[in-house]
């Protein structure tokens, strides 16, 4: 029964991790968005073991199965013929990574006690290198490093010190050439690396198989042997390696360079964990990355050593998959891979400088948009310093981060975040009251607030599926903050606005729900944005897609002037008060210049999203999108495939397909008023982004990405101004056709990464003869 | 043997722990989920035993090498290939095991 719950267990998970868009849990989003594969088999059961035996009944079997008719057969009725698709066939050459040729043996013949020139440790090292990064990039180690044969000889058996690492195990240890000496404190220092890389990765979040390979095929990564002994044995190869007169010097410096890159990489990986420095971590990653430009120009000394590499070792590897060849990545591609390493490890440690809330999401916002992105273990770092053991970037609590948003947004100076209330213990009085109520809706929003973090460190499709979750998850936190909202107002005896020209109810702040709503806002765009940078969607779904990115923008202006008009009510109050101070001061003014600074940047966004959308209506009307045939559907059933996540969304409302359809195609419009309004939005949408580009680091809230920030809002004002001379092109050739003519110009939709910013596709338009 | 008894007997080892060796002598010990006309035989959390390559230099004296083992997961043994089939018990519950039921009723 145990052997079936678990093979349940699996397929559980396994749907789970595959189905992210469908059911949606609110009671424990995180457990079931990160859900991974838990892929380690039990140990080997002992053939030889007291009170079990094992009964020849080869005779009986056989028989019994020829009773049945071809195609019948017998079953556990809890298996599925599903399941046993993923059965691997025994003695299928294809299938079975322990099959054996006719007069094949299980081990390669190769002899460890043969001599190796300097040459040939050089190249088995550089093929080391690229096999340590095809793993890095997502291929399994039996596919890369541990086809090493001189890999295998030191992980099996698995030794308990340095002294059982000797690869030819006939001699003694004083023995050991320096050639292969240089070997082995290089591959033990490779295998140690990667037991702490893999190690980071196993801690945090990521998607096993598709960003990562953590499995280890039943090997221990030398957790036995300690780093410092490995380290150890490096430096003491290096006196070696320049007392010695036997080797040229040109061949000496490339192999003195790689065994100081191999110390380098596993001082860095070993330290790179520790979150008290940041400038250490920077310093290890630039330590390496000085190292690289020798390695390449010593790559062409190696001379390749094929032989001692061996895919026939999988077979010796625990394994639920065929056996698969050996992975070739190219030196340049490995080489690129690991200077980009470097570069994005030691800018990913500068998150660990604390500026203010909106900075770090910010950072880790374009830190992940990076292209390429950012590997998988630098990614893992990165959620291990922002997270590691629920402390944020190695300092602070989780309420701090949470106080400080909510004071910079929508409660600042305010009574509720009054650190002093924790203090009162009578529970009549109003403070305990507000203490207690804030408690609670922490302990609520804290896990939704670090999963954005947390989400946004995932690889791009996954950071788009989950948000299509979290969304779900803010919708439900937004109302259960309502409810506090109602709560907290008597205890924190909050007037209410009474104007009978806006409204004969009085309104409330209701400041926690007010803040639910604005994050939830900013993911929904965020969701749809992500499907135009990985090409989810088609051409002529664009005018639609880029109408609700307006439609959220918009509400988003419209929420943060709601916001705005209490914070400047509330300064006005506390100004009158005996007690207002600087610090309060300093307080509303960061939460008024955070909100004008999202109102620009929502004002602009709402504007060049207006402007696209208007121009695919229009190149759609001149019959310029592509359509693909759809035979099999409607274009009702596909928009509420395409909006599911927002279904469940009460506030902002889905608009239904009908509305939707009028709304972007305008069809009382001429096309000329269509494109003169969004030339108008384009114009406002430049002006915005320029606006936006001239802030300082502080007042546009990326303080640690500057740079990056202003890149991507510069991106952002390139697509504005593109789309700018696209109106203007399409407009003049509308212009000058004739009445019924057809307009002489074609429409091409950039790929991702061919326009200026992949959230922006702005067609291309060029006129035809 | 009756089709129903074969069935019955086949059914009664569902989900037990076989060791089946094949042609190439090894072995593959896993719980048996599924065998069709042909004698294929699926097993789940399946583990493969090899005897281990002969030492080299060996001297006279004998010596005990334990089989080399490693973890493959669900896996199918074409009848074909198919040398012996065991069935693992355990010595404490070997007088109620079954046999092929030859003697016993079938309502």
């Amino acid at each position: 029964m145990s052997s079936y719950s678990l093979v349940i267990d699996n397929v559980v998970q396994q749907s789970a991790d595959v189905n992210i868009e469908g059911g949606v849990d609110p009671n424990n989003p995180s457990a079931t968005t990160f859900a991974t594969w838990n892929s380690e088999p039990p140990p080997a059961p002992r053939l030889k073991s007291n009170g079990v035996v094992a009964t020849d009944i080869t005779e009986q079997f056989i028989n019994a199965t020829q009773q049945f008719e071809v195609g019948e057969l017998i079953k556990d009725p809890f298996f599925t013929l599903f399941e046993a698709v993923g059965a691997l066939e025994i003695m299928d050459p294809k299938m079975d990574s322990g099959y054996l040729e006719p007069g094949e043996t299980m081990e390669d013949d190769y002899d460890f006690s043969q001599p190796l020139l300097p040459e040939e440790i050089i190249g088995i090292i550089d093929q080391l290198i690229c096999h340590e990064i095809a793993w890095h990039k997502g291929h399994p180690l039996g596919q890369t490093i541990f086809t090493s044969l001189y890999i295998d000889r030191l992980l099996d058996p698995c030794p308990t010190n340095l002294s059982e690492t000797f690869f030819d195990r006939s001699e003694s240890c004083s023995d050991e050439t320096l050639n292969h000496q240089v070997l082995r404190a290089y591959c033990l220092g490779l295998v140690k690396t990667c037991c702490f890389v893999n190690e980071r990765i196993k801690a945090e979040h990521f998607y096993e198989e598709e960003d990562f390979v953590t499995h280890t095929f039943h090997r221990s990564l030398l957790e036995n042997i300690h780093v410092d002994d490995v380290l150890q044995l490096l430096l003491d190869t290096l006196e070696r390696l320049s007392s010695t007169t036997n080797i040229s010097g040109e061949l000496k410096a490339a192999l003195r360079c790689r065994l100081e890159f191999r110390e380098a990489f596993l001082k860095t990986a070993e330290e790179a964990e520790t979150r008290t420095s940041m400038q250490n971590i920077k310093d290890r990653w630039l330590a390496l990355q000085i190292l690289l430009p020798d390695l390449k120009s010593s790559t062409s000394l190696g001379k390749p050593f094929p032989t001692s590499f061996s895919a026939k070792l999988q077979r010796k590897l625990a394994s639920t998959v065929p056996p698969r060849p050996i992975v070739e990545l190219s030196w340049d591609t490995a080489y690129e891979h690991l200077e980009r390493l470097c570069r994005d490890g030691s800018v990913a440690a500068e998150v660990l400088k604390y500026y203010d809330s909106h900075s770090l999401m910010t950072f880790v916002l374009l830190f992940q948009a990076r292209k390429p992105q950012p590997s998988v273990y630098i990614r893992t770092l990165l959620q291990h310093y922002i997270f590691g053991d629920m402390v944020i970037l190695g300092s602070m609590s989780v309420r701090q981060v949470l106080d400080d948003d909510l004071a910079s947004t929508v409660l600042p100076a305010h009574k509720l975040l009054d650190r002093n209330n924790d203090e009162i213990e009578h529970p009549s009085d109003p403070r305990f009251n507000m203490a207690n109520q804030m408690e609670v809706f922490r302990a609520r929003a804290a896990g939704s607030y670090l999963d954005i973090l947390r989400t946004i460190c995932q690889n791009r499709c996954r950071i788009r599926r989950t948000l299509c979750r979290l969304v779900a998850d803010w919708e439900v936190l937004q109302l259960d903050a309502e409810e506090l909202d109602v709560d907290l107002r008597k205890f924190a005896s909050e007037k209410p606005i009474k104007d009978r020209e806006i409204s004969s109810e009085p309104i409330y702040s209701f400041p926690l729900s007010s803040w639910a709503y604005l994050y939830k806002l900013r993911q929904m765009e965020w969701l749809v944005q992500m499907g135009f940078e990985l090409e989810v969607y088609q051409p002529d779904e664009l005018a639609s897609m880029y109408w609700y990115v307006q439609y959220l923008a918009r509400t988003r202006t419209r929420h943060l002037e709601r916001i705005r008009g209490f914070d400047v009510r509330n300064f006005n109050d506390a100004r009158r008060r005996p007690d207002f101070s600087d610090e309060k001061q300093m307080e509303f003014m960061n939460a008024l210049s955070f909100v004008n600074h999202s109102t620009m940047e929502a004002t602009a966004t709402y504007n060049l999203a207006d402007a696209l959308s208007c121009v695919f209506t229009i190149l759609g009307r001149l019959s310029l999108i592509p359509i693909p045939p759809r035979p099999y559907s409607t274009d009702l059933q596909r928009y509420e495939v395409r909006m599911k996540p927002f279904q469940l969304i009460g506030l902002p409302e889905l608009i239904p397909f009908e509305e939707l359809s009028k709304v972007v195609a305008q069809p009382e419009g001429s096309s000329i008023d269509i494109l003169e309004y969004a030339s108008e939005s384009v114009t406002a949408a430049k002006k915005g982004f320029e606006q936006i580009s001239k802030l300082s680091p502080k007042d546009a809230y990326c303080q640690g990405s500057y740079d990056s920030w202003l890149k991507n809002t510069k991106d952002c004002l390139k697509a504005a101004i593109f789309t700018g001379i696209t109106i203007a092109t399409v407009r003049k050739a509308i212009e000058s056709t004739p009445r019924n003519g057809q307009v002489k110009i074609k429409a091409e939709i950039p790929a991702t990464g061919k326009g200026y910013h992949d959230w922006w596709v702005v067609p291309k338009v060029v006129a035809i003869p | 043997m009756e089709k129903s008894q074969s069935e019955d007997y086949l059914k009664a080892l569902l989900n037990e722990n076989l060791r089946i060796t094949t042609l190439d002598s090894r072995m593959f010990l896993g719980l048996f989920k599924c065998a069709d006309s042909d004698c294929n035989i699926i097993l789940a959390q399946t583990f493969e035993y090899r005897i281990p390559p002969p030492p080299k230099n060996v001297g006279k004296d004998s010596v005990t090498l334990d089989m080399t083992s490693r973890y493959l997961g669900l896996v199918v043994v074409p009848g074909e290939y198919i040398k012996k089939i065991e069935v693992e018990e355990f010595t404490s519950q070997m007088k109620k095991r079954r046999k092929p039921r030859h003697d016993i009723d079938i309502k």
